[in-house]
């Protein structure tokens, strides 16, 4: 069997005496769709933070293709480019356009040409179905198109995983579905997702494997089907 | 009586009690003020029983007022070198021309108007610092100090909030030292104690060394404007920076600071503006900017005793100069926002 992409062995995080996350180990393999189910408060957020360096966890193991993050300024920045993450709030750059919040990361870090990250971001922006709002700031989009350009923004860094903290929660039911065939148009592509939600639906949707999250406990872990059945 | 009509009533009776003080204020500084006299010429007229506004020490002195002592033959340079500034002004608060090169822009056309107020070459007299006077200097002293001082309180704004020990400590002393002491004896420091300390070979320019005071002074409180910006940009978006792989310096320079920048333009022209009028300080340490040119205007020779007109004058000077401060700071606030 091939190693997991990305693998945690017995972590543990507190927030001062808040016991976060305890023991969770988990194994996430390459293509692989997986939904982190919980209710609200439950640790889902602060697992993926951890994973791309966010948060530190203070014991245990974590590795993300082939980086252990340990604190190292150097290998958080590894595990980053592996990362995609899609926020929430999406967090997208006010100040700066949707071409330009997608093209930002790819040439700073990666050192692509302007004409290389353009040509990139396009291609991203074109595949969520906004780029006829490349030249547009952030603040004339709406909820569902700013989603759609923080996955495209989060893409064009051409992450190994791809990550995403609730991508229903700020949108109505209808936009939800629409998410939803864009996560699964990604993950066909071979790319491994991980979808933090407490939507049930929407995690059963994703057909792939489901793991849920009680008190920083992660409490079992199952095939969606398995799941969906009971 | 219904309420509206009764306060209809009092506007109009206040109105009838202010026209004479209104016909009294136009018939001193219109009807009875004397505008001119012959060149040169004596005061008499203005001290004669029954004149208004003496306009007329502002027609004779007005170039002394404006210029202070610089040669009068050579003021066409200073005036030169105003409408530099101001246009430069003028021409960097358009949306469309913030590029990099602005930058260069304004250095060099800052350098420029320092070189056409010095002479020394291209055949132009030489005109030492200390005969610099009146608007000229207003503008030099505030556009230099602030230009000298913007990137040194962005340097400040996040070297308080830096986790290195040794940049928050400095930042902070410096910010709150600056802070702590009145402008006037940060000048006197500047401007008396510096040269006590360094070898006379060493001492810089006067004025020089009252530009460096006062863009120490405006980093140390614009620091504070600008850490207030960065502090205002929410968190997500230093985390999306870092999640998106930039380290932390391009965090800070790319997606931090242009938009702390952009909430702080009303604060900084306040800045700008409060330190733009404290440029009359430097009176007190030998210069004559506008306010202490028209103060020496009027202190000795034939206007002694005009200070109301000359002080009018200068009054309506700064108000036109800080009017046009504060609409340009409004227009680049407009400019700023980020709609397409």
């Amino acid at each position: 069997m091939t190693p997991a992409l990305v693998e945690l062995r017995r972590v543990n995080k507190w927030y001062g005496r808040y016991h976060a996350l305890r023991d969770v180990s988990l194994d996430v393999y390459a293509g692989e769709r997986l939904a982190i189910c919980g209710p609200s408060g439950s640790g889902k957020s602060t697992l993926i933070r951890c994973l791309n360096g966010l948060e530190c966890h203070q014991s245990g193991t974590i590795r993300v293709a082939d980086h252990t993050l340990d604190g190292d300024p150097a290998r958080i920045q590894a595990v980053r480019r592996d990362v995609g993450i899609v926020f929430q709030q999406f967090h997208l750059f006010p100040h700066l356009t949707v071409i330009e919040n997608c093209t930002l990361a790819p040439m700073r870090v990666r050192g692509l040409t302007a004409a290389q990250a353009a040509d990139a971001a396009f291609y991203y922006l074109d595949r969520v179905q906004v780029a006829d709002q490349a030249h547009k700031y952030p603040s004339a989009l709406s909820g569902g198109q700013q989603q759609r350009v923080a996955i495209a923004r989060a893409l064009a860094m051409s992450p190994k995983v791809l990550m995403l903290d609730e991508p229903t929660s700020a949108l109505d039911p209808a936009m939800a579905g629409e998410v939803l065939d864009l996560v699964h148009a990604i993950a066909d592509e071979g790319r491994t997702v991980l979808c933090v939600t407490h939507d049930m639906a929407f995690a059963r949707g994703l057909a792939g494997r489901v793991v849920l999250m009680n008190a920083g406990i992660l409490v079992e872990s199952n095939r969606a089907a398995a799941f969906a059945a009971r | 009586m219904p309420r509206d009509t009764g306060r209809r009533a009092a506007i109009a009776i206040a109105c009838a009690l202010a026209l004479p003080l209104v016909w009294l204020a136009a018939r001193w500084a219109v009807v009875d003020a004397v505008w001119t006299v012959a060149p040169g010429g004596s005061s008499a007229a203005c001290r004669a029983p029954g004149a208004g506004a003496c306009w007329a020490v502002i027609a004779d002195r007005h170039r002394f007022i404006l210029f202070g002592a610089y040669p009068a033959g050579e003021q066409w340079r200073a005036a030169a070198a105003c409408l530099l500034l101001a246009a430069a002004y003028a021409v960097a608060i358009a949306r469309a021309r913030w590029t990099p090169g602005l930058l260069g822009m304004w250095v060099g056309v800052q350098a420029a108007a320092i070189l056409l107020m010095a002479g020394g070459l291209a055949g132009l007299p030489v005109v030492p610092a200390e005969d610099w006077g009146g608007m000229p200097l207003t503008f030099v002293i505030a556009t230099a100090s602030f230009t000298l001082a913007i990137p040194a309180a962005i340097l400040l704004a996040f070297g308080r909030r830096s986790s290195l020990p040794a940049v928050r400590v400095f930042s902070t002393a410096f910010i709150e030292l600056v802070r702590g002491v009145p402008l006037v004896t940060l000048l006197f420091l500047g401007s008396i104690l510096v040269p006590l300390c360094l070898p006379p070979h060493l001492v810089p320019d006067k004025l020089l060394r009252i530009v460096v005071t006062f863009a120490l002074a405006v980093a140390a409180y614009q620091a504070e404007v600008v850490g207030g910006g960065i502090d205002g940009v929410p968190r997500g978006q230093r985390e999306a920076a870092a999640a998106l792989g930039l380290p932390p310096w391009r965090t800070a320079a790319l997606v931090v600071l242009p938009q702390a920048l952009r909430s702080t333009v009303p604060a900084t022209v306040n800045t700008f503006i409060a330190f733009f009028k404290d440029t009359t300080l430097v009176t007190i340490v030998g210069l004559f900017d506008l306010l202490g040119a028209a103060h020496a205007a009027i202190a000795d020779g034939p206007w002694v005793g005009f200070g109301v007109e000359v002080y009018l004058f200068a009054a309506a000077v700064y108000g036109l100069l800080c009017t046009a401060i504060a609409r340009g700071g409004t227009h680049i606030e407009r400019a700023a926002e980020w709609r397409a």
